[in-house]
């Protein structure tokens, strides 16, 4: 444990780290960039808008291309698949017609949704019908397609080894995979630049931390840094970032 | 009979059927039906909907551009079905229209859709182009290129863009004939392409390198062009693309790389930037470890950028390729994995295998690297393999292994490839026959221990057939392998090839249309007569005395003085002594005194001294080469006033007949430079220069 001998490490006194910052000088506009990345690929589209106007960044693409993927993700999240898939197909019907993957995903979906809704007999006729076909194409997809069959031999309320395809957490994975290739299609990076740059910190923070004693960053929302007495270390340190993505909240957005 | 709502959707289509409001909601309803959806698509070209689009599209009735941008929309999602949806779409004649929809003044969502569709059918290398290049449909297309008409379009920005990549992909998918490549570039695509190139668009770049790549393929003269195009700062593409080849997107590094590559190849990157190749070769190599698409293409560049040279073969096996390449190819042998789809990974095989073939061209401590991975096995099982693609690129692999003594001697036979390739040579495709055929070359040199086997099983037959029902590479072929089964062979087995093939036929054959068929016969002739008396006497007999003598006068007299500026007058500074030495023994055989009035020969002097041979004679007359000098001093005595009584002194030297230069006379098969005569040289005769081989190998390898 590099903390256990707090008397080897340097510590760096508040005033001196803030003074080493200062040196460093950061362009503004490439902030104001960084900001706008996240908030066109996550979707606030309005908050772009109200952004855009107060730091006269201009917006890479058009906003309304956010609104298109906003819809989609509502739609998918509620569980109204087909509603997103004739979204996408009007933004653009080249997507699901060459990744065969995602269009199995949005009718695996579909079947979860009618499972859900107790309509048995039309989810084994749309299996039948939609399902099975892109499974004899691809058999890859043959294991997945029997993994969600198996939710009709288990009670929809009590805990089974497929139940995980009823939760939330299904469609919000279905809904990301959807935006990113919707994203891919405009050009767009998949993933924003801020949440790995926060990552980046988190990781430099706790290397220099095995060397030197120095005001860091502990919460991110607030940013302010705090020199920690040598007792009292060895915290997270970050660790909310770990599932990256969504989670990091930007201040002032 | 009720109908079933598919049913009832076409039937809405019609005309007569009431609003375009109900039509575009029919269309609709299709859209969303057949997008992703293989079965419905074939549903749906059974229910006859395919001219009922077509109806739509080609409307002159442009009042509501909705109802023909959703026909064009669902025609396109047919075309990404499979391939007889896409003949359906072309025998109806959808391509006409398409290209109309094309017009600058149409509505920029109907342009989009119609490229779109477009670039959809184009991904079939059956479908022709040809109206593609009539009117000003081309001119149209390239338009659409240039992304700087946003500003013309507000608030349409992507639609611009996204048209834009689809018509350079259209473009790239149209640039298989050096006279496309050409009119593409001469409807100014290029500089369109290179500010897509840097436009900072993901999308855009990766299109606009696939299309400067497809107009630059095989194309000296527009890889030039594409070469010395200035940027921003003046900044030539390779190095902006080699940028790209450290791209943190993997397409775009093969984007970049693949572009590269052919501008490389067709000698536009000069040699200074040799460090461009190598760049670019290890990231192909570094390709070999991702898996998908790019995984699956990159083997196939590296094989293309290898090809044919020695250094970049050496490269390549020095830093372990050859070991991951038949990791890739043997794992798939091994592999039992139910959820797979057959033929899924049959690309990434040829692919894989094409590149051992390209590694194990030159070099024989490459060879025998390949043969060290064990992978012989898995290669003389692809030869046999359903995918045509996976066929040609194993035979091409043993052709390669087959150059040398070594392996021909041991591995290959205990492999058994005989059999296999017999097998091969009976395959119904072209590609796959041209490549067996050329590797046969190398399996009935005398020296092989395949050869008894091969003639028993009656390849002089076969390969007679070949000769007179072959494609013209075939016959080519054919005949090499006839005149490598009598190389230095028993007078016994030269009688029994004649006996099968007759002297008339090779009589024929010497006159042949194609030059490099008549080439290869006149070759099979030196053979037949090297080096016996026996022999000598055989063909005088077949061929009839009278009848040789004139062929080879006939061949002879041709002197077409480019073909000596170029050919011989080029050659005479060669590295390698041996072709400086012939090119001097032109010079002595053109000069040589005959039969003909002195003033003849005399006219042929003056010429030579014109077109500049006499001085750079003199500049020889230093030659390190003890060889070079002898001939060189001939050769200046010829030119020098008295032909007469240098002509006698050399008679005397040679004994009368002028000798051609003996290489020819060897029994080899003239002039290779590689240490076995004969060996593969079909790859280095397909074409001009180097790209010769190279056309083999990649049209056999886009071949599908």
């Amino acid at each position: 444990m590099p903390g256990m001998i707090p008397s080897a490490k340097k510590t760096i006194s508040k005033e001196d780290w803030e003074a080493r910052l200062a040196e460093v000088s950061v362009d503004r506009d490439d902030l104001n960039k960084l900001i706008m990345n996240y908030l066109i690929i996550e979707g606030y589209k309005d908050a772009a808008e109200k952004f855009s106007q107060e730091s006269g960044a201009t917006p890479p693409v058009n906003l309304e291309s956010i609104q298109d993927r906003m819809i989609v993700r509502t739609a998918i999240q509620r569980g109204n698949i087909e509603a997103a898939i004739d979204r996408v197909n009007d933004l653009n019907p080249e997507i699901l017609d060459t990744n065969p993957k995602l269009f199995f995903h949005l009718q695996q979906q579909r079947l979860i949704e009618l499972i859900r809704e107790g309509r048995i007999d039309d989810a084994l006729e749309f299996a039948q019908e939609e399902l099975a076909p892109r499974g004899e194409e691809n058999p890859e997809f043959l294991a997945e397609l029997e993994r969600t069959m198996s939710l009709l031999a288990f009670e929809l309320n009590s805990p089974s080894p497929v139940s995980d395809l009823l939760t939330p957490g299904q469609r919000q994975k279905l809904a990301s995979e959807l935006n990113s290739a919707l994203l891919l299609s405009q050009s767009q990076e998949k993933d924003p630049k801020l949440p790995n740059m926060l990552k980046m910190l988190a990781w430099a923070q706790q290397q220099l931390e095995e060397r030197v004693t120095f005001p860091k960053i502990q919460d991110f929302s607030k940013a302010e840094l705090v020199l920690e007495s040598p007792a009292a270390q060895g915290g997270p340190g970050g660790s909310t970032l770990g599932n990256g993505g969504g989670t990091v909240t930007v201040p002032g957005a | 009979m009720t109908l079933t709502p598919h049913e009832l959707a076409v039937a809405q289509l019609g005309a007569a059927h009431g609003l375009p409001m109900e039509r575009i909601k029919s269309l609709r309803f299709i859209k969303n039906n057949i997008i992703g959806n293989k079965t419905k698509k074939d549903l749906y070209i059974r229910l006859g909907i395919v001219p009922r689009l077509l109806d739509i599209a080609s409307s002159r009735d442009d009042k509501d551009p909705q109802l023909k941008i959703q026909a064009v929309i669902v025609l396109g999602s047919f075309a990404f079905g499979n391939e007889s949806n896409i003949l359906a779409l072309t025998n109806a004649g959808v391509v006409e229209p398409l290209l109309h929809c094309l017009a600058p003044t149409n509505d920029p969502l109907l342009i989009e859709a119609a490229a779109r569709t477009l670039n959809a059918i184009y991904a079939s290398p059956n479908v022709s182009r040809h109206e593609l290049f009539e009117g000003t449909h081309l001119h149209s297309l390239v338009k659409l290129l240039d992304i700087s008409r946003t500003t013309a379009y507000p608030g349409q920005d992507s639609t611009i863009v996204h048209t834009a990549d689809l018509a350079a992909s259209v473009l790239t998918r149209s640039c298989e004939l050096a006279e496309h490549q050409v009119q593409i570039a001469a409807s100014g695509a290029i500089p369109f392409l290179m500010r897509l190139l840097v436009s900072g668009i993901v999308r855009s770049q990766e299109a606009a390198l696939d299309a400067l790549a497809a107009l630059a393929k095989d194309n000296p003269e527009l890889a030039k062009h594409v070469a010395q195009f200035k940027l921003d700062k003046n900044e030539r593409p390779a190095s902006y693309m080699l940028r790209l080849v450290d791209d943190k997107s993997p397409t775009m590094r093969l984007a970049a790389a693949t572009c590269l590559t052919y501008l490389n190849r067709a000698g536009a990157i000069p040699d200074y930037q040799s460090e461009v190749s190598l760049t670019v070769l290890t990231e192909l190599v570094r390709m070999l470890n991702l898996t998908g698409p790019v995984q699956e293409t990159a083997p196939k560049i590296l094989a293309y950028l290898i090809w044919e040279s020695e250094p970049m073969q050496s490269s390549v096996c020095e830093i372990n390729t050859h070991t991951k390449l038949a990791a890739i190819i043997s794992e798939q042998d091994d592999e039992d994995d139910v959820y797979r789809k057959p033929g899924q990974k049959d690309k990434l095989k040829e692919n894989s295998l094409l590149a051992l073939a390209a590694i194990s061209q030159m070099k024989e401590d490459c060879r025998s690297k390949v043969i060290d991975t064990k992978v012989l096995p898995h290669i003389v099982a692809a030869m046999t393999h359903p995918s045509v693609g996976v066929r040609i690129a194993a035979c091409q692999c043993t052709r390669s292994l087959s150059r040398s003594v070594k392996n021909l001697r041991t591995c290959l036979v205990d492999a058994g490839i005989e059999e296999p390739l017999l097998q091969l040579l009976s395959d119904s495709d072209p590609g796959v026959l041209s490549c067996a055929t050329a590797t046969l070359c190398n399996i009935v040199l005398d020296f092989s221990p395949m050869k008894k086997m091969v003639m028993e099983r009656g390849i002089v037959g076969k390969l007679v057939h070949m000769i007179n029902y072959g494609d013209k590479i075939v016959r080519q072929n054919a005949v090499w392998a006839l005149k490598n089964l009598v190389c230095e062979a028993e007078s016994e087995i030269k009688e029994i090839v004649m006996r099968q093939y007759g002297y008339h036929n090779l009589a024929q054959l010497l006159n042949d249309n194609s030059i490099e068929i008549q080439e290869q016969a006149l070759n099979l002739v030196r053979n037949l007569a090297c080096k016996r008396e026996h022999d000598i006497e055989q063909v005088f007999k077949g061929l009839g005395e009278h009848r040789l003598m004139n062929i080879l006068e006939e061949k002879l007299a041709w002197d077409d003085k480019r073909l000596l500026e170029q050919s011989v007058l080029s050659l005479m500074s060669h590295t390698h002594s041996e072709v400086r030495i012939a090119t001097v023994w032109v010079v002595i055989n053109l000069t040589w005194p005959d039969d003909k009035p002195r003033t003849f020969v005399g006219e042929r002097v003056n010429i030579l001294r014109q077109m500049g041979f006499e001085k750079q004679l003199r500049s020889m007359s230093n030659d390190h080469t003890l060889d070079v000098r002898d001939r060189v001093k001939t050769a200046l005595s010829h030119l020098e006033h008295d032909h007469y009584r240098a002509s006698l002194e050399n008679s005397n030297g040679h004994g009368g007949l002028p000798p051609r230069h003996e290489i020819a006379g060897a029994g080899g098969s003239g002039g290779e430079v590689t240490p076995l005569p004969g060996y593969g040289r079909p790859s280095g005769t397909g074409g001009g220069g180097g790209g010769g081989g190279s056309n083999v190998l990649m049209s056999d390898a886009d071949r599908r």
